[in-house]
């Protein structure tokens, strides 16, 4: 008995808080932009009734200096306190992804006291508050099963590179390799409601040329790529913001964009193919593929993945990694400048 | 009597056989706060300090603490019967005490930071002084003998199974930033292997085999070690980072896959600090009163917990400039201090 009330006691401790569950909002989505003027831009999306039903979701935003200042407005601005335990979605402007160092501004959110570490992180074209505004459940489902459905459907696809709060707080942290950010868009025509007008069934031609976009471009529709709207993402009949690639990072900041196909080639490669490095006498990359399974017949299409990639000057295949695994010290590590060889290094897929 | 004696495990037939057993298992009850106090301040240590000196070489430095941690065992083992002996670790019971209110201070800070920095210090030195003086003279020790199985859980479970994607070829370049800073770094975590002392001084009881002691100093190394490997695995901040303490004590389990495994790691927090504390302010409570018999209790359960407490809260700035200075002076306090000990029994013998 004894036990079990000093059980009990412990499991209390970790809850004690003088704010009631029910006085808090709870917030589903975030989104951060960068406004014209420089300030951050700062959204949250949130359920109306407290009682987290699907009876439709309201949009907060606020502006400030930094996006804590912008945080602490929004916060100020509402009668409950915030709390992020439920976030299940980050969405960052490609703009300020690409302007912006991005380990600051995530370690900001990740340090949050009630930030959900396994949140995800993705990047949207254009205005990340629009998107967010943009996105709706469908059929009367809540935001946040709608949102782990659409990962869970992302993830089996294999469309979902690993890019939570805190694994994208640890990468850039960390420095040796990148990664990529799932990238997301209003389409317009399926905002304007007019579903009978789109093609029902996802995929259509991914083989096209891709766009890449220069670091710091802002976005513009002009600038979509057929090939992209065209993605093999998962859609719904209601959503009109779509998951179309993914936004791949270099140096911390987001450099440029992967088509949904070669997105999911990357995430493919990254599950299931063994890289390795040689460092002596010039940088190899190699991919070694697995003997039979969905990598078969891909060779080229990797060899192009890599090539856009090192364009890109972004290893987020993560040969950076693995090749810091032949030296003893950081500082012979950082003597052999990785970075700077990585976009010149042979590659070899087999 | 002979319901305390269940705790041996052992059949008991009389009333001397169960006092016997009764001491046995406190005896081993002593040993065990020891290798809890031990293991606090060594993943303390990682979590504060190690890591931002080593980064992936953290699991070394904290491997060579194998040597001081023989040494001092070593001096102890030999020395250190005198009931006199144990006062000379004093000064490192209380650097612990110190040590383990800020961030114990820090942490619930971090959950409540509307409650006062101070409210939260005195509520737990409260809280831990009442214990004391509440509790049977064994009753802390038993205890946390209690809550041993409990306590490894919550830490594996902080750790080991803390389902995030912890990968070992995060731990090269093998030897980080030198095997010279690797050692220096060791150097510095000497001090929160002087808890090893502890298991031959507590029990007032004959000395245990060499392979016990042996095992029994493995124990709270082992489990900075493993806790140093994971930080190795995980890279939870870059060294360097300007963190709270709370944002330190929670950075491995920001990386967790579940917000349960999250709020797992925190509640191993809030029992291993408070239930060290405890158990820190119960040695110095009987190695006072095994040296002073006439001291009362409520005396010597706050020795340590009254200045830790002042130290918190009067200086809540330059603390964390203190610790860092004094606390990998712990080791070389207590090899001092075992040393001396040997001695003075060496010219008892003599005489």
């Amino acid at each position: 008995m004894k036990r079990l009330l000093l059980l009990c006691l412990c499991l209390c401790l970790t809850g004690c808080s003088h704010t009631y569950l029910e006085r808090q909002i709870y917030p589903i989505c975030l989104s951060l932009d960068m406004l014209d003027d420089g300030r951050y831009q700062v959204g949250l999306q949130a359920p109306q009734s407290a009682n987290g039903g699907a009876t439709g979701y309201d949009v907060l935003s606020a502006a400030g200096e930094t996006p804590m200042d912008a945080l602490r407005v929004l916060a100020a601005s509402i009668p409950y306190p915030l709390n992020f335990s439920q976030i299940r979605l980050c969405l960052i402007s490609y703009e300020l992804a690409s302007n912006q160092p991005l380990l600051p501004l995530l370690r900001g959110l990740l340090e949050l006291p009630t930030m959900r570490p396994n949140a995800y992180v993705m990047t949207a074209m254009d205005s990340a508050l629009e998107v967010m505004t943009a996105q709706k459940p469908d059929l009367g489902m809540r935001l946040s099963t709608h949102l782990n459905l659409l990962f869970e459907r992302l993830r089996r696809e294999q469309t979902l590179p690993d890019s939570t709060l805190s694994t994208c707080v640890r990468e850039l942290g960390d420095g040796r390799s990148d990664f990529l950010l799932c990238l997301c868009a209003v389409n317009a025509r399926l905002q304007n409601d007019k579903p009978e007008q789109q093609p029902t069934q996802p995929g259509g031609d991914a083989g096209g040329a891709s766009a890449a976009f220069a670091v710091g471009e802002p976005w513009s529709d002009a600038l979509l790529p057929n090939d992209i709207l065209a993605g093999m993402m998962p859609r719904t009949s209601i959503n009109p913001v779509e998951y179309v690639g993914s936004a791949a990072v270099s140096n911390g900041r987001v450099c440029g964009v992967l088509t949904a196909r070669e997105t999911q080639l990357a995430v493919r490669v990254l599950n299931s193919a063994k890289l390795r490095t040689a460092v002596k006498g010039g940088l190899q990359l190699q991919v070694i593929l697995p003997r039979s399974g969905e990598l078969d017949g891909c060779e080229g299409e990797i060899t192009a993945l890599i090539r856009r990639l090192q364009a890109m000057g972004s290893d987020a295949l993560t040969f950076g990694r693995i090749a810091s695994m032949a030296f003893a010290t950081d500082a012979a590590w950082q003597a052999y400048d990785f970075r700077a060889l990585f976009p010149q290094a042979e590659t070899a897929v087999r | 009597m002979l319901k305390r004696a269940m705790q041996t495990r052992t059949a008991v037939h009389d009333e001397q056989a169960a006092q016997r057993q009764r001491k046995q298992a406190y005896g081993s009850a002593l040993r065990l706060t020891a290798v809890v106090q031990t293991a606090a301040q060594l993943v303390l240590w990682v979590t504060f300090y190690g890591y931002d000196r080593a980064a992936q070489a953290v699991w070394q430095s904290a491997l060579l603490l194998a040597l001081p941690a023989a040494g001092i065992v070593c001096l102890w083992y030999a020395g250190g019967t005198q009931k006199t002996a144990g006062l000379l670790l004093l000064p490192c019971l209380l650097l612990d005490a110190a040590f383990l209110l800020y961030a114990l201070c820090g942490f619930i800070d971090g959950l409540i930071p509307e409650y006062p920095y101070a409210a939260g210090a005195v509520c737990v030195a409260a809280v831990c002084w009442l214990t004391l003086l509440l509790s049977r003279r064994e009753g802390v020790a038993n205890g946390t003998n209690v809550l041993k199985y409990f306590l490894l859980i919550l830490f594996l479970l902080g750790a080991v199974f803390l389902r995030a994607s912890s990968r070992a070829d995060r731990l090269w370049p093998i030897l980080g930033q030198g095997l010279p800073n690797t050692a220096l770094t060791a150097l510095s975590g000497t001090g929160a292997v002087w808890g090893a002392a502890l298991l031959f001084v507590l029990p007032d009881q004959p000395k245990p085999s060499v392979k016990a002691a042996a095992l029994w100093t493995a124990l709270p190394w082992a489990i900075g070690a493993v806790w140093a490997l994971w930080y190795g695995f995980l890279h939870p901040w870059a060294p360097g980072d300007d963190l709270r303490v709370a944002e330190r004590l929670m950075g491995l389990a920001r990386h967790a896959a579940d917000v349960v495994n999250y709020e797992l790691a925190g509640l191993m927090w809030l029992v291993l600090l408070p239930v060290s504390l405890t158990c820190c302010a119960m040695s110095g409570e009987i190695l006072l009163s095994r040296a002073c018999p006439r001291a009362p209790r409520a005396l010597s359960a706050s020795l340590l917990l009254l200045p830790a407490l002042l130290a918190v809260c009067l200086l809540p700035r330059q603390l964390p400039q203190w610790l860092k200075l004094l606390l990998p002076w712990r080791g070389a306090w207590a090899a001092a201090a075992g040393a001396a000990a040997l001695m003075l029994k060496r010219r008892e013998a003599a005489r």
